[in-house]
């Protein structure tokens, strides 16, 4: 009995000592593996429209070791929600590619069976040997298309994965393309909204000091006016002639030290105009 | 002997596990009461007007016209018996997705402190907290500001007594200076940013400066 017991529990190991076996994937999952020296681990990439819309990205990708090779691919942008994963993970079973595909997404998309072209539930993985976006021609693309789900839980259509290069296209819901572009349009961008601030900034200031200016204007008169009447006389008398000039003198002192107030914003030095 | 030495460790079992009983011998009151209801009255609720469905016109700096669509809304109770409202509003195109997340104790609830809540807003990376801008209007406080005294709001929110935005005049706004997440990794760390989120409690989100020169901003002129 004793005899029959020992190869009995040798054999039970040996059938529960499948977490030590090697990883098998298949042809597909290794091409996804093997481009681990084309990225920087942490790289900052560029998407835009054809109009003016550009957005920052940053992509994190983990390629695990020799021995026990994975890919973990995320990127998220700045402000709007792109926000798109992969994951490729080989196992004894043949291993399966999980898919992210919105920010905060609930449910999960696997492929666990990683031959592409793949489909779950609607979703489809397609294998593409190159992809012109832009100018540029990217090879090596993975295509994921959310179109003929029933129940899209994506915030987008489809993107492409360069395994070389990262996220290079998303298309967004309701079928607008954005593309990878370099930083330069990046900064284009942002100089040209300064430009359009500075601008619009000093249009106001323009429309706010003439208004300011055509206030102070009309103050200034009202007063000099109302001096001028305050000191009106009989202009037969040569000694009202010098009356007059005076009371002219003081309505401009003060109707330009009503402006000088005014231009330098300060409404409490007008009372020190001698009014 | 041995048949004693058994018994001995029997009683001494039965002892222990006796012992560790008494973690549910504790009396009801000590319990944590839920709220029958996870309903969020005051400033969190009031925050847009969202429901579920609504389209909010908005438009880009770039010139894109777009709605914001609310997408969901969810009230529910946590383990902690705290009460969550998240409200998602999103865009087909620009991409935009945006999360009001209101929480809120079950028993400190009385009418003076319902509207004290702050929302925190996530746009993109960018994180907002906002509070009932009438609550940052009585917090006034005095801060030198290039050599002057004046009068602001709190370090990260001012009240702002009307502004206009895309040809409407809005009253009682605040703006919540925003945050960045440091590392897309570790999402819970966060740094200043110049981003600026501009709201009222009636029309909620009314303007978002991104730090890129870039602006989303309500526009309700052509609705």
């Amino acid at each position: 009995m004793k005899k029959l017991l020992l190869p009995a529990v040798l054999a039970f190991l040996v059938a529960c000592g499948d977490d030590n076996d090697p990883p098998e994937y298949t042809e597909d999952m290794q091409s996804l593996l093997d481009t681990s020296k084309d990225f920087s681990m942490d790289s900052v990439i560029y998407l835009a429209d054809t109009v003016k819309f550009v957005d920052m990205l940053v992509q994190e990708v983990d390629f695990g070791d020799r021995d026990n090779p994975w890919l973990s691919y995320s990127v998220n942008a700045v402000s709007s929600a792109i926000n798109v994963g992969l994951w490729v993970t080989p196992n004894s079973d043949g291993g399966f590619i999980k898919v992210k595909c919105r920010p905060d997404q609930d449910k999960d998309i696997v492929f666990n069976e990683p031959k592409f072209p793949a489909t779950v539930d609607g979703y489809k993985l397609k294998f593409k040997s190159s992809l012109k976006v832009r100018d540029t021609k990217y090879h090596d693309v993975l295509e994921f298309k959310a179109t003929d789900s029933l129940e899209n839980i994506c915030n987008i259509r489809a993107f492409y994965y360069g395994v070389h290069d990262g996220l290079v296209k998303v298309v967004s819901r309701n079928g607008v393309e954005l593309s990878r572009v370099p930083a330069k349009v990046y900064e284009d961008a942002e100089d040209r909204r300064a430009s359009e601030r500075a601008r619009a900034d000093s249009l106001a200031q323009v429309v706010a000091d003439s208004i300011a200016q055509a206030v102070a204007d009309s103050v200034a008169k009202a007063i000099a006016d109302s001096i001028v009447k305050a000191n009106e006389i009989d202009s037969t008398d040569s000694d009202s002639d010098e009356l007059l000039q005076d009371a002219l003198d003081i309505a401009e002192t003060v109707a330009d030290c009503i402006k000088k107030a005014y231009s330098a914003g300060s409404l409490t030095a007008i009372k020190d105009c001698k009014i | 002997m041995l048949y004693c030495k058994i018994r001995y460790f029997a009683c001494a079992s039965l002892v222990l596990l006796c012992a560790c009983g008494e973690i549910d011998t504790y009396p009801d009151t000590y319990s944590q009461r839920c709220s029958d209801t996870a309903a969020i009255d005051g400033f969190q609720a009031d925050f847009g007007g969202y429901k579920k469905g609504k389209r909010i016109p908005y438009k880009h700096s770039d010139g894109y016209l777009f709605a914001l669509t609310v997408t969901d809304r969810e009230n529910y109770i946590d383990g902690a018996c705290e009460k969550h409202l998240v409200t998602t509003l999103e865009s087909a195109y620009p991409i935009y997705s945006v999360t009001v997340s209101g929480k809120t104790g079950t028993f400190y609830y009385d009418g003076a402190q319902k509207n004290r809540q702050p929302l925190e807003i996530e746009f993109g990376q960018y994180v907002f907290t906002v509070v009932d801008p009438l609550i940052l209007k009585e917090v006034l406080h005095v801060a030198n500001v290039n050599g002057k005294d004046t009068l602001l709001y709190g370090p990260d929110s001012n009240y702002i007594e009307k502004m206009e935005v895309n040809g409407v005049t809005y009253k009682d706004v605040a703006v919540s200076h925003g945050e960045k997440y440091k590392s897309f990794n570790n999402k819970y760390s966060t740094v200043k940013s110049d981003a600026k989120l501009y709201y009222q409690t009636k029309k909620g989100i009314l303007k978002i400066e991104l730090e890129d020169g870039s602006h989303i901003a309500i526009n309700e002129e052509d609705d």
